[in-house]
């Protein structure tokens, strides 16, 4: 029952938001605070709450189903497990933030403003809960609605173009995956006697003919490749987040590129294992080539935002290497990077937005010297561009380097070219802390350092990722059960893709040996030598 | 009478609608438009003269044969027979009068493109596009 | 031959025969009104003869939905050789009723300060009625003749009915012209069918070509008679009428012709088609294929820089044939059921936003004006905040976006088309929902868009139009969000 409220809640609020809104936008922007921050403690609460995660009574800690279509087959069916509680904390957190800087950022249409912003995360929350497909195609769609107003209405000069193509790109990759979700659905219930569901569970295991697996398998990874977004079907992306508000972009890169992400691990690996697995060397190459095409792409951007989304493409590159590579290690590492590129990421835009509402530009020529009067900004802007470059200590090093180490067993050649963009993303992350913050202040800026609402957000923000980066065994316990049905449902158990032992991530991470594998611990880079 | 073929009457009928249609295509006069619709609907009304001759005293055979593969349908006290029937006939009374409907209408219309556009000429009334 | 009318005859056609009544009825109180008028026992002008003429028409057409399970009492019974009344007529007969109910009403909203407008428009719209629910229960060439005429020449004088707009003259004639042409195309068919086949019943001649190839004279007659339907449905290559008409039309109307008009001929075409089997009648097939194919594309496309809503919606429309054709290509052997029940969903869902959308237009028009440029919207989100949101919702919608029941119906074809395998089609219909989004997008950004012209009048909203766009509304969500009554309405009835 308590997983219902993740979605009631915004929603609610958002709907109150609007009528409240006409009347006092600052009574609007309190009742969404308070309603993301409920969510945000239900979902802690959930989280401290969770049982012990070795227990044998299944990966599942919450649950929660009322009929809707029967006819159909088709239920309200929502289902917590580490995976989607991580993603919901991640949601309620970006959300709180989302409010918040739009505090002072939107003027116009408050209420609108936050009726769409609200729909969006309940929108969020649903896409992370539902287990059943049609119901997550029916969030999954819908959240796309309020951002598109987000964008077409409260966004930058090109806001329209890119609002547009956003929808556009995205509703037709859905819409294919829709296809491909009905072609499961009828090829199920042929096969289970006119057993027709869109349920999940029921769903797995589904045995069809190799070429029916690799083309639904395709509908559904152009649709989650679109969201995450893979090259090349990236283009919407830079678009997009330059023009949205700042609210918009911090859920967008934050969040909603998780969506692709949670999607190729929820659905497409485990319904399609076999097409996957065949899939999976080209998936790699994708996500490398996403890497470095982001890193060299972010180098050429003048526009602070295009800079930062392009280094988004780059981030989840390592997300769709992270979940092709095929073993326990690197898929811990995608989930490290999902949780810590939202965080960093989330940061670098509200910075921007920041910067944007502060000096009426993004153009990176045009900024400099920033340091002068905002010094406070320019250290958070430097300890986040460190995070995104993948500093020891912060939380994108762990997530990274733990793909790059899973990645290593299953491709020696295509870690070292994703290493170099790391290397490259060290470039670009400095480059871009010279550019606004050192250097000659040209314009003779004088900005206004950051007030305590702000402080207080970057406040969250720093103690997440700090905390993402010292201590990700708080998140990987979580995570790990869930990971690990995952795993055996995509039929190889654990690590036995490329058939090297499985190798235990929390006793690389240096904590105790685990309990349930017993297995040596191997560190990845012994693994050359393995038969 | 019986020398005059089926497929001859649906040939004239076609001829008939053909003429018809390029008078459609080819006239701008709304009043000669209206006249080629006349045609038109009256070449169809001749072929059904002429497809009703072809069954009027002979039970169709295609309908005979599928009558006799499954029970005669009775539905609502209604007996569907294959004796003769005037069909073809009573379809063509039907074409005339929707005929004259359309005409009607057609000729009320005319009037108050007279009055209005001030021409009868179909090209006064193009100027919506896009 | 022998035919003894029963009184469950009489049961099963009351709603037809309430209908056909009624125009009758209307006619002679509007004549009886105006004598009144002149002679002075009532206020003098034509308001009150209106008034009366919308109430009646409104009580007759409730009736008569009211009395549609009265009838389904009896159903399913062929009440002589024309006409069969059974659950499947009945629920578009429904359909039918109920979106002529809302075009009722928005006409007396549009007509409002019309004095010379008169009570006529409400004569037609019970004829058009009566025409639309005899294609929905026909069995037989000449009802479905009959049907199909009564229809068309209520809606030539309906199109033309503003008696001072020279686009409206044009709407009317072009209206006439093609679809009288297009209709001597179908009797010529038909004749060519009946000539070699010897019968002219529907259902039969379903079965006929379900058994066998049929020879060459058959193949054209069933083409020719696609040419009549394709005009109806404004399927490419027979859309060229559409745009002209429903932008000369006043908006009621135009909801009329878009929704009634459309949905009594689909649904005759779908009652007879389902059964064939495709694989027999490849020329049908190829030709079906094609136009719904074509009509998603040239729908989409012509209406992707359309800066005129109404020729806009009249593309949309064009498209939104070409997907609900997939489904009666989509009625395989196995998928019979539910290719009817899809088109059932999608037509239902198409019915509330297009009504819904017209509806918006018809209450920001007057006869004097037409509310159909871009600029007439821009911006309406701050003149007029409910009706904007109202019209975007109906966008969204047409667009199949979730939460409307515009998903459902989209939702259901694809079900239909991906069950019989139809990727080509499935492909097409994703890749052209891509192309609509665009246009349905732009302009429900338009609403909230600051307009750059001066900003039109703002116009009174008469309550009978809010009243109908608010259950519009209703619905359009309520169904999107559950649709079980929807599903089980279809499951209970629509079957044949």
């Amino acid at each position: 029952m308590i997983l219902i409220w993740f979605i009631l809640i915004p929603a609610a609020a958002g709907l109150l938001a609007w009528p409240v809104g006409r009347k006092s936008p600052l009574a609007a922007r309190w009742l969404c605070l308070a309603a993301m921050v409920a969510t945000l403690a239900l979902g802690g609460w959930l989280w401290a709450a969770t049982p012990d995660h070795d227990a044998a009574q299944g990966h599942w800690l919450a649950q929660f189903r009322a009929p809707w279509i029967p006819q159909w087959g088709a239920q309200i069916n929502l289902r917590l497990d580490g995976l989607s509680l991580l993603l919901v904390l991640l949601t309620g957190l970006l959300g709180v933030m989302a409010v918040l800087c739009s505090w002072s950022e939107i003027h116009d249409r408050v209420g609108l403003f936050h009726l769409n912003l609200m729909w969006m995360l309940a929108g969020l929350m649903g896409v992370f809960l539902a287990l059943d497909l049609f119901l997550f195609y029916f969030f999954f769609e819908l959240m796309l609605v309020p951002l598109y107003f987000l964008i077409a209405i409260w966004g930058h000069e090109h806001r329209r173009y890119a609002a547009v193509k956003f929808f556009i790109f995205t509703q037709v990759s859905g819409l294919f995956m829709l296809a491909g979700i009905l072609a499961l659905y009828f090829i199920h219930g042929r096969q289970h006697g006119g057993d027709y569901t869109f349920d999940y569970v029921r769903l797995l295991g589904t045995s069809m003919s190799p070429t029916s697996a690799w083309l639904i398998m395709g509908t559904f990874f152009l649709a989650f490749a679109v969201k995450l977004p893979a090259v090349p079907v990236h283009t919407w992306l830079p678009d997009a987040h330059t023009e949205a508000p700042t609210a918009g972009s911090v859920i967008l890169a934050g969040v909603l590129l998780k969506v692709g992400a949670y999607g190729l691990l929820r659905f497409l690996v485990p319904l399609f294992p076999a097409a996957a697995r065949d899939f999976a060397p080209a998936a790699q190459v994708l996500g490398v080539a996403g890497i470095l095409y982001g890193a060299i792409m972010a180098f050429a951007q003048r526009d602070l935002k295009r800079l930062v989304a392009y280094s988004s493409i780059s981030h989840m590159g390592f997300v769709l290497l992270g979940v092709f590579s095929w073993n326990s290690l690197a898929m811990a590492g995608a989930m490290v990077v999902i949780l810590a590129h939202g965080v960093s990421t989330g940061a670098l835009f509200i910075l921007a937005g920041q910067v944007q509402e502060r000096t009426g530009t993004r153009d990176l020529d045009r900024l400099g010297g920033l340091w002068e009067t905002a010094p406070r900004m320019g250290g958070v802007a430097m300890l986040f561009a460190l995070a995104s470059l993948g500093l020891p200590g912060l939380g994108n090093f762990i997530g990274e380097f733990l793909v790059l180490a899973g990645t290593f067993q299953a491709s020696p050649v295509l870690t070292v070219v994703a290493a170099g963009g790391m290397v490259a993303s060290a470039i670009y992350a400095l480059w871009l802390v010279q550019r606004i913050f050192h250097g000659p202040n040209r314009e003779s800026w004088r900005l206004g350092d950051l007030n305590a609402r702000e402080g207080l957000m970057y406040a969250a923000l720093v103690a997440a990722i700090v905390w993402i980066g010292l201590y990700p065994r708080a998140f990987l316990d979580t995570f790990k059960p869930a990971g690990q049905w995952l795993r055996e449902m995509s039929g190889t158990g654990v690590g036995g893709s490329t058939g090297v032992p499985p190798v235990e991530v929390r006793s690389l991470l240096g904590t105790k040996p685990s309990v349930n594998t017993g297995e040596t611990p191997v560190l990845p880079g012994n693994s050359e030598g393995r038969p | 009478m019986a020398s005059i073929s089926v497929e001859s009457g649906l040939i004239l009928s076609a001829v008939l609608f053909g003429l018809g249609l390029i008078g459609v295509l080819a006239r701008r006069n709304i009043l000669f438009i209206l006249l080629s619709i006349e045609i038109m609907l009256n070449a169809a009304g001749l072929a059904f003269v002429v497809a009703g001759s072809a069954w009027q005293d002979e039970s169709p055979t295609v309908a005979a044969s599928a009558a006799a593969t499954e029970p005669t349908t009775s539905v609502g006290g209604y007996k569907e027979s294959t004796v003769p029937q005037a069909d073809g006939q009573v379809m063509f009374f039907f074409v005339l009068t929707m005929a004259a409907a359309e005409v009607s209408v057609g000729l009320a219309l005319v009037l108050r493109m007279h009055s209005q556009a001030g021409s009868l000429d179909a090209d006064a009334l193009s100027r919506m596009r896009g | 031959m022998s035919w003894n009318w029963t009184m469950a005859d009489a049961q099963a056609l009351l709603p037809l025969m309430v209908v056909s009544a009624a125009a009758v009825v209307v006619l002679l109180v509007l004549a009886c009104c105006r004598r009144a008028g002149v002679a002075g026992i009532l206020p003098a002008g034509e308001t009150p003869a209106t008034r009366i003429g919308a109430v009646l028409t409104v009580i007759a057409l409730a009736a008569a939905l009211a009395l549609l399970p009265v009838a389904g009492a009896a159903a399913p019974r062929s009440v002589t050789f024309l006409v069969i009344v059974d659950g499947y007529g009945l629920f578009f007969a429904g359909l039918l009723l109920s979106a002529c109910i809302a075009v009722a009403l928005l006409g007396h909203s549009y007509f409002r300060q019309e004095t010379s407008a008169g009570g006529e428009f409400y004569v037609l719209l019970l004829l058009a009625a009566a025409g639309a629910m005899t294609l929905v229960f026909s069995r037989h060439f000449a009802s479905f003749f009959l049907g199909l005429e009564i229809l068309s020449v209520s809606l030539y004088a309906l199109a033309a009915y503003n008696r001072a707009s020279l686009a409206g003259l044009e709407a009317g004639v072009k209206y006439l012209v093609l679809a009288a042409s297009s209709a001597s195309f179908l009797l010529l068919g038909m004749a060519f069918v009946y000539a070699k086949t010897g019968t002219m019943d529907l259902g039969r001649l379903a079965q006929l070509l379900n058994a066998a190839p049929q020879p060459a004279l058959v193949t054209v007659g069933l083409l020719l008679i696609m040419v009549g339907v394709g005009f109806k449905l404004a399927l490419v290559p027979f859309h060229l009428w559409t745009a002209d008409v429903y932008q000369g039309a006043p908006a009621a109307v135009t909801a009329f012709i878009a929704t009634v008009s459309k949905g009594a001929m689909f649904a005759l075409l779908m009652r007879y088609l389902v059964g064939v089997n495709f694989t027999l009648q490849y020329p049908l097939l190829a030709v079906l294929t094609a136009v719904a194919v074509g009509s998603m594309f040239v729908g989409n496309l012509l209406a992707l820089r359309q800066e005129n809503v109404k020729r806009l919606l009249a593309y949309s429309s064009i498209a939104q044939l070409g997907y609900l054709l997939v489904t009666l290509l989509a009625a395989g052997p196995g998928g019979r059921e539910l290719a009817i029940r899809a088109a059932g969903g999608f037509l239902a869902a198409y019915f509330i936003a297009t009504l819904g959308a017209f509806g918006v237009v018809s209450l920001l028009s007057s006869p004097q004006r037409e509310a159909e440029s871009f600029d007439d919207y821009r911006g309406l989100a701050w003149r007029h905040p409910v009706l904007a949101g109202v019209l975007a919702a109906m966008l969204l919608s047409l667009a199949g976006i979730p939460l409307t029941v515009g998903f459902i119906g989209k939702f259901y074809v694809l079900a239909a088309g991906v069950n019989a395998n139809l990727a080509a089609l499935v492909a097409a219909m994703v890749i052209n929902s891509g192309i609509g989004l665009y246009y349905y997008l732009r302009l429900a950004i338009a609403l909230f868009t600051p307009s750059r012209a001066e900003p039109p009048p703002r116009v009174a909203i008469h309550p009978a139009g809010a009243a109908v766009l608010a259950v519009l509304t209703v619905l359009l969500v309520a169904v999107g969000v559950y649709p079980q009554p929807l599903l089980r309405l279809l499951a209970a009835v629509v079957a044949l």
